[in-house]
């Protein structure tokens, strides 16, 4: 088990996680990261507010080194219906 | 039936007769002072204005109160009947009160801290039902006549408190129509905050829930801080945790909070309620009311 931190990033714009969760590996931090973006995405939806489809969550360790980005616009099934 | 009577009967049923404290006999004769007077029913409030004579009696009353708050508006006669059965409690972080589907054990009013009931989905998904602190107390359940919890109930902010036997609290209830009465009412105001919950988590963004969250939890405890993680939080507001990282930070630009690891500080609360949208103060506004009824 190990801290990843989960900071979003919006063009120049970023939230910093400062806390952190604690996973497996970078392969569960990926999944958090992809069911937050939908989340968050679904929350704006619902509101009417900015989707923010171009936003991306930065996964990184302790010491700050960029393990893997997902980007929010791969969370979601963005095609038409069959 | 008077107190006496009251003690024997719970003692014949299972509870052995537990010697009354000097404390608690002082404010029986109190009590009974007040009767005489034909006070109506009522709490701590009403006696400071009882002339009353006995020296005793205002050495009782300069004696610290409870904080919980339910005790304190819980007439003399009550918490004589209740002071015998408790066991005062440090309720570290994350003690677990209550167990889903498992007999209540003790009921827990608590003097400091927070407790949160949990309620738990398919898949391991759960999410906050409602929060408890020094206004309350847990074991609903066994005042509206149950016996095993519904939800997981454990402490979110460490504190103090005091425990009674679930069985106790159940013949002492039998016994008192007004504690009954009060502990009834305090059911119903904690209802109204779980569907005020529901109504939040339904339909407003998630800084609104939180700033809602956040004065819940600033109401009941003591200074600005808000001791709690991201990871308690987002198990509150139903979200991942990285969720919640958003949310702080329109609530911290806004000048409303500071956030640091492991804590929240309060910076303005009257613009954090106006920031919670409405989600905040209708479920406090039933609670007030049981407090006021009584005061």
């Amino acid at each position: 088990m190990q801290r990843f931190f989960l900071h979003i990033r919006n063009g120049a714009d970023s939230t910093n996680d400062i806390e952190g969760s604690i996973l497996p590996n970078v392969e569960a931090a990926g999944q958090l990261a992809i069911e937050c973006a939908r989340e968050l995405m679904a929350e704006a939806v619902a509101h009417g507010d900015r989707v923010g489809l171009n936003r991306v969550f930065d996964i990184k360790d302790e010491v700050g080194t960029l393990l893997l980005t997902v980007s929010f616009r791969d969370a979601i099934d963005l095609s038409d219906a069959a | 039936m008077s107190f006496s009577q009251v003690n024997k009967r719970i003692g014949s049923v299972t509870i052995p007769l537990v010697l009354i404290r000097t404390k608690s006999a002082l404010d029986i004769g109190c009590h009974e002072l007040r009767l005489s007077h034909r006070s109506p029913t009522s709490g701590r409030g009403r006696l400071r204005d009882i002339p009353c004579s006995c020296p005793l009696a205002a050495r009782a009353l300069s004696e610290p109160l409870f904080s919980n708050r339910l005790l304190a508006s819980a007439n003399l006669n009550d918490r004589a009947l209740l002071e015998p059965h408790f066991e005062a409690v440090d309720l570290p972080l994350r003690t677990q009160l209550e167990i889903r589907n498992k007999r209540i054990s003790h009921a827990y009013f608590l003097e400091s801290g927070l407790a949160s009931v949990v309620a738990k989905g398919a898949k391991d998904s759960s999410i906050e039902v409602g929060i408890i602190g020094r206004e309350g107390m847990t074991a609903l359940t066994v005042v509206m006549g149950g016996e095993r919890a519904p939800h997981d109930t454990f402490i979110q902010v460490a504190g103090k408190g005091h425990r009674v036997p679930a069985d106790c609290l159940s013949h002492v209830l039998e016994c008192s129509a007004s504690l009954r009465r009060l502990l009834l009412r305090f059911a119903h105001a904690f209802f109204v905050q779980t569907t005020y919950t529901a109504l939040s988590n339904g339909r407003s963004k998630i800084d609104e829930r939180l700033a809602r969250w956040l004065l819940m939890a600033h109401d009941r405890l003591n200074g600005e801080d808000v001791p709690l993680t991201q990871e308690f939080l987002a198990l509150m507001l139903g979200v991942h945790r990285p969720g919640v990282t958003g949310a702080i930070k329109i609530l911290t630009a806004a000048g409303l909070i500071e956030h640091k690891r492991g804590s929240i500080k309060v910076l303005d609360r009257r613009r954090l309620e106006a920031a919670s949208n409405g989600a905040y103060g209708l479920a406090e506004a039933e609670l007030e009311k049981l407090f006021d009824d009584r005061e």
